[in-house]
């Protein structure tokens, strides 16, 4: 309920900020027509007129029950498989340019299966290999889509299992 | 009739029908492939056409096109990724059936009315064509506000239980449409000096991961709604193609959304994706048991799938008739026909009717292999059900990622498709609704550059745009439709309290 209210407050928070953003960073629009800056200015004023009742709602619902002290526990944070899989997708993501796409999507294969619960080494390596090779071949060599292949070292290695697919 | 004969003779060649054939199947797997756009399916079938005729083209394209629409469909019911956006409507019933222990009957349902849909759109435009062209031709930037603006009006709808959290993800979805370029000016906003903001925020990646990633970090946490599936699989039972008894007590729904629909995508810009949306809600408003809707109800599936693919037969007669492209799709087509000399516009009917016929022809045969192909795709999607999740959900998270990827060959899109499904899964933990955000986002540069337009055109007379008769009508509609849900509850309360 807390967090919720919170998430509620800081979006409006975000969005007043935004609504004198625009205002300063976007020119003035020409008289009798309606400029790119107005639009977003409505559209703000509506988002946190409908965030603010939100909130409203929250903590009304919460009989005024609403505690802002935070037990937060760091440790069962980072462990929570949701927080886990969130970083390993970015982390994927961010490194696909640099390590390419063969060598990322196996990594990346092997430590999410495991996080949902795959254990047999075996299987997480063998379907870790014939998903990403599977996917190369349909996207990269049939429909011609130019996958990363990465850099440096990647590259290299990259290029030789490309040379045997 | 002359058409239905010029068509007939073009299509029915060996090559051509095979060229269709091959068309339908990479169309249907395209399409199923959560981040293979229709559009991208387009494009990708382009490749295949550089050696072929113009005639031939124009089929194979269709039938690319039109297949990739239904393929959506496949994966929105069996794992609730839309394959392309105008699919999002059938996963509210889609996969709540396929989950109640009929992924067939869900798939056939969808299979059944898009084929009807598309075949309905198809004989429409035979029939109508020239008039309803006529009729689009009339719709300035006020009356394609007023049709967006429509659009939106589902909202509301959506979730009627939580009309505020629906109407806060809706707007958020139109302010994230304002970012990047602004269309008429040209002045950068909230782009905060990021080039890549520039360009807006990619409706795709959003998409992908709203719908996909969002569903694996769901899963991650708590097991497991494909699971679910693969336990009914034993339900066979119950678990059977639909009967024509059934297809015939929703004749009603189908009729109305094919219609809507083919109206829908003839109006340039507006396309499968608000069909669909606008089919399924008005639907949802006219149904006795509206509370059925989003639990498996075979009617939402229905709308939803005759809509999306009656508007891809209703965006060929602008682009055909008036050299117009109803959306990208459209627009790919355009340019590779125009590239083999095609000349599209009022003169193609009179100057070259054999493009026109060969089109209509091949839409009905594509619509109906479309229903055989699709079948043997949705069985072999069927079978990946049978793979542990611990390996499925991977593959799906791969396959958002080459989506993302492939639409720009970047790897920023893939950053922004798991932000947006870490933010999704944010928003679904506080009772948010990210389908109602990404139609904020796919209307929003429409609503905007249209009302724009149409307040310059009247030099600010505001009420100008407001009471045009088309206008007028269709705002007083979508008015009624966004604040029923809201006025609903009160007048039963009332009249609860009366009794």
């Amino acid at each position: 309920m807390t967090l919720e209210l919170l998430f509620n407050v800081g979006l409006a928070v975000f969005f007043i900020y935004c609504f004198f953003f625009v205002g300063s960073t976007v020119p003035a629009a020409s008289p009798n027509t309606l400029g790119g800056a107005e639009w977003s200015k409505i559209l703000l004023v509506l988002l946190i007129i409908s965030l603010i009742a939100n909130a409203y709602k929250i903590a009304r619902s919460s009989g005024g029950n609403i505690n802002f002290k935070f037990n937060f526990d760091i440790k069962k944070f980072v462990t929570n498989k949701m927080f886990i899989g969130s970083v390993i997708m970015l982390a994927y993501a961010y490194v696909l340019d640099s390590i390419g796409f063969l060598t990322s999507s196996f990594i990346m294969f092997l430590l999410y299966s495991r996080l949902l619960g795959e254990k047999k080494i075996k299987t997480l390596l063998l379907s870790a290999f014939g998903c990403v090779v599977l996917l190369y071949l349909i996207f990269d060599v049939v429909l011609g889509i130019m996958l990363p292949r990465g850099t440096g070292i990647f590259r290299t290695m990259a290029l030789f299992i490309e040379s045997y697919i | 009739m002359e058409l239905i004969k010029l068509g007939i003779g073009v299509v029915f060649v060996p090559q051509t029908l095979l060229l269709i054939f091959f068309g339908t199947v990479i169309g249907v797997i395209f399409g199923a492939l959560p981040g293979v756009s229709a559009s991208m399916a387009v494009v990708l079938g382009l490749t295949f056409t550089y050696g072929l005729d113009p005639v031939t083209s124009i089929a194979f394209l269709v039938a690319v096109y039109c297949a990739a629409i239904t393929g959506g469909g496949i994966t929105a019911i069996l794992f609730k990724i839309p394959g392309t956006p105008s699919s999002a409507p059938t996963t509210f019933d889609g996969h709540p059936m396929a989950q109640n222990g009929q992924p067939m009957r869900a798939l056939s349902i969808s299979l059944i009315c898009s084929a009807i849909g598309g075949i309905f759109a198809a004989i429409a435009m035979f029939l109508i064509s020239p008039q309803l062209s006529k009729a689009a031709l009339k719709f300035g930037p006020s009356e394609l506000f007023a049709i967006s603006f429509m659009g939106l009006s589902v909202l509301t709808a959506l979730d009627e239980g939580n009309v505020l959290k629906t109407l806060i993800s809706g707007l958020l979805g139109l302010w994230l449409a304002t970012v990047g370029m602004d269309p008429i000016d040209g002045f950068a906003r909230f782009t905060w000096g990021n080039s890549t903001l520039l360009s807006g925020i990619e409706m795709i990646p959003v998409m992908i991961g709203m719908f996909a990633i969002t569903q694996i970090l769901k899963e991650t946490r708590s097991r497991s709604k494909i699971e679910n599936l693969d336990e009914s699989k034993s339900d066979k039972k119950n678990d059977k193609i639909v009967s024509v008894k059934e297809l015939w007590d929703i004749k009603g729904t189908i009729a109305r959304t094919g219609i809507l629909g083919t109206i829908v995508g003839i109006l340039p810009g507006a396309g499968a994706t608000i069909a669909s949306f606008l089919c399924y809600t008005s639907e949802v408003k006219i149904s006795k048991h509206p509370e059925t809707f989003g639990k498996g109800e075979i009617r939402g599936i229905a709308a939803s799938e005759t809509a999306n693919n009656a508007a891809t037969g209703g965006s060929m007669v602008p682009l055909l008739s008036l050299g117009i492209p109803g959306g990208n799709a459209a627009a790919i087509m355009m340019s590779a026909l125009v590239m083999k000399g095609v000349q599209m516009g009022p003169l193609l009917l009179q100057n070259q009717p054999q493009y026109m016929g060969s089109v209509f022809v091949s839409m009905i045969i594509t619509n109906i292999i479309m229903v055989f192909v699709s079948f043997a795709v949705a069985k072999v999607f069927g079978k990946i059900l049978g793979i542990p999740y611990s390996i499925l959900g991977t593959l799906i998270i791969m396959l958002a990622v080459i989506g993302s990827y492939a639409l720009q060959n970047t790897t920023g899109n893939v950053v922004l498709m798991v932000i947006a499904g870490i933010i999704g899964y944010a928003f679904a933990e506080f009772g948010f609704n990210n389908a109602a955000l990404i139609l904020g986002l796919v209307l929003g540069t429409m609503v905007e550059s249209n009302l724009r337009r149409a307040i310059m055109i009247e030099q600010g007379n505001i009420a100008a745009v407001f009471t045009k008769p088309i206008t007028a009508t269709l705002m007083v509609v979508s008015a009624v439709s966004l604040l029923w849900p809201i006025v609903k509850p009160m007048i039963m309360k009332k009249r609860n309290a009366a009794n």
